[in-house]
């Protein structure tokens, strides 16, 4: 796992364009109804986000048999509105290891920041990924 | 008076008990497909396949439920950060409570203890939220 782990932190810092999401209303709604929120001052609940930060390109299932989402925060800056298109550049920050009761797990961190089509930065979140079991 | 003075460090949000359906985690995947991924969240012979004791609830979307419980709690604030740590799954059709705390107050900014239990009272999602006030 060492040299793997290497190899991911040879990675730490790039970054990649992810693509860009418009927030139509059908997907509006179905978020809307999936959280039980509302739209507020014609605002979509800032978490909608949330779920467009993108798949993770650079770190894949190389590792583990096992991946879930550790820990995420989110850090919302401006309203989205339906019918924003929003882009995401996710960059990896961090990599380690650690042990749990089920054995060791490997963790990926990335940011990501998210502008609308205006250009303005609308949040800024950090992931956390763990991987376990063995390769 | 601005609402921000009614509220007080050891202040609760909740309990509330809230059982998140299939059919709604359905219309989270709706929107992101691209979730659907190895089926946990989606086929519950996949979820088991995996050893899981039914399907989850996708992080995003339990990130969502507590951001909306947080900001209706104070909808004149803005939600400036959701920071979680997902301890546990979070299954579908399964009554989980989410609750939140007041811990500190910092000029207009109010942060926030949140959790969500299973019924057992056991931490399966843990974090914090900060809401900013506006001024006056």
């Amino acid at each position: 796992m060492t040299e793997l782990i290497e190899q991911y932190r040879a990675m730490v810092g790039e970054h990649r364009l992810m693509d860009s999401v418009e927030f139509s209303e059908t997907m509006v709604a179905d978020y809307l109804a999936a959280t039980g929120d509302a739209l507020e001052a014609g605002a979509v609940p800032p978490l909608i986000a949330m779920a467009f930060v993108g798949d993770l390109p650079l770190i894949r299932s190389d590792w583990g048999s096992r991946g879930f989402l550790a820990g995420q925060a989110f850090f919302p800056e401006l309203p989205i509105y339906p019918g924003d298109t929003l882009r995401s550049t996710t960059t990896l920050v961090e990599v380690y290891e650690k042990t749990g009761r089920s054995g060791p797990l490997l963790f990926t961190v990335w940011e990501t920041g998210l502008t609308n089509q205006r250009g303005e930065t609308v949040a800024r979140c950090r992931r956390s990924f763990a991987r376990q079991g063995s390769s | 008076m601005s609402r921000l003075a009614g509220i007080d460090v050891g202040d609760m949000l909740g309990p509330a008990t809230e059982t998140i359906q299939h059919d709604r985690v359905m219309r989270f995947m709706a929107m992101r497909p691209r979730l659907a991924g190895d089926g946990r969240f989606t086929d519950p012979d996949a979820a088991a396949k995996l050893g899981l004791k039914g399907m989850l609830v996708p992080g995003p979307l339990q990130a969502g439920i507590l951001a909306r419980i947080v900001r209706h709690w104070a909808p004149e604030a803005h939600l400036t950060k959701l920071d979680l740590v997902f301890r546990r799954s979070v299954l579908q059709d399964v009554p989980v409570t989410f609750e939140a705390v007041v811990i500190d107050l910092n000029g207009s900014a109010v942060d926030l203890d949140l959790n969500i239990l299973d019924s057992d009272g056991e931490r399966l999602v843990t974090g914090s939220a900060t809401l900013v006030f506006p001024e006056g």
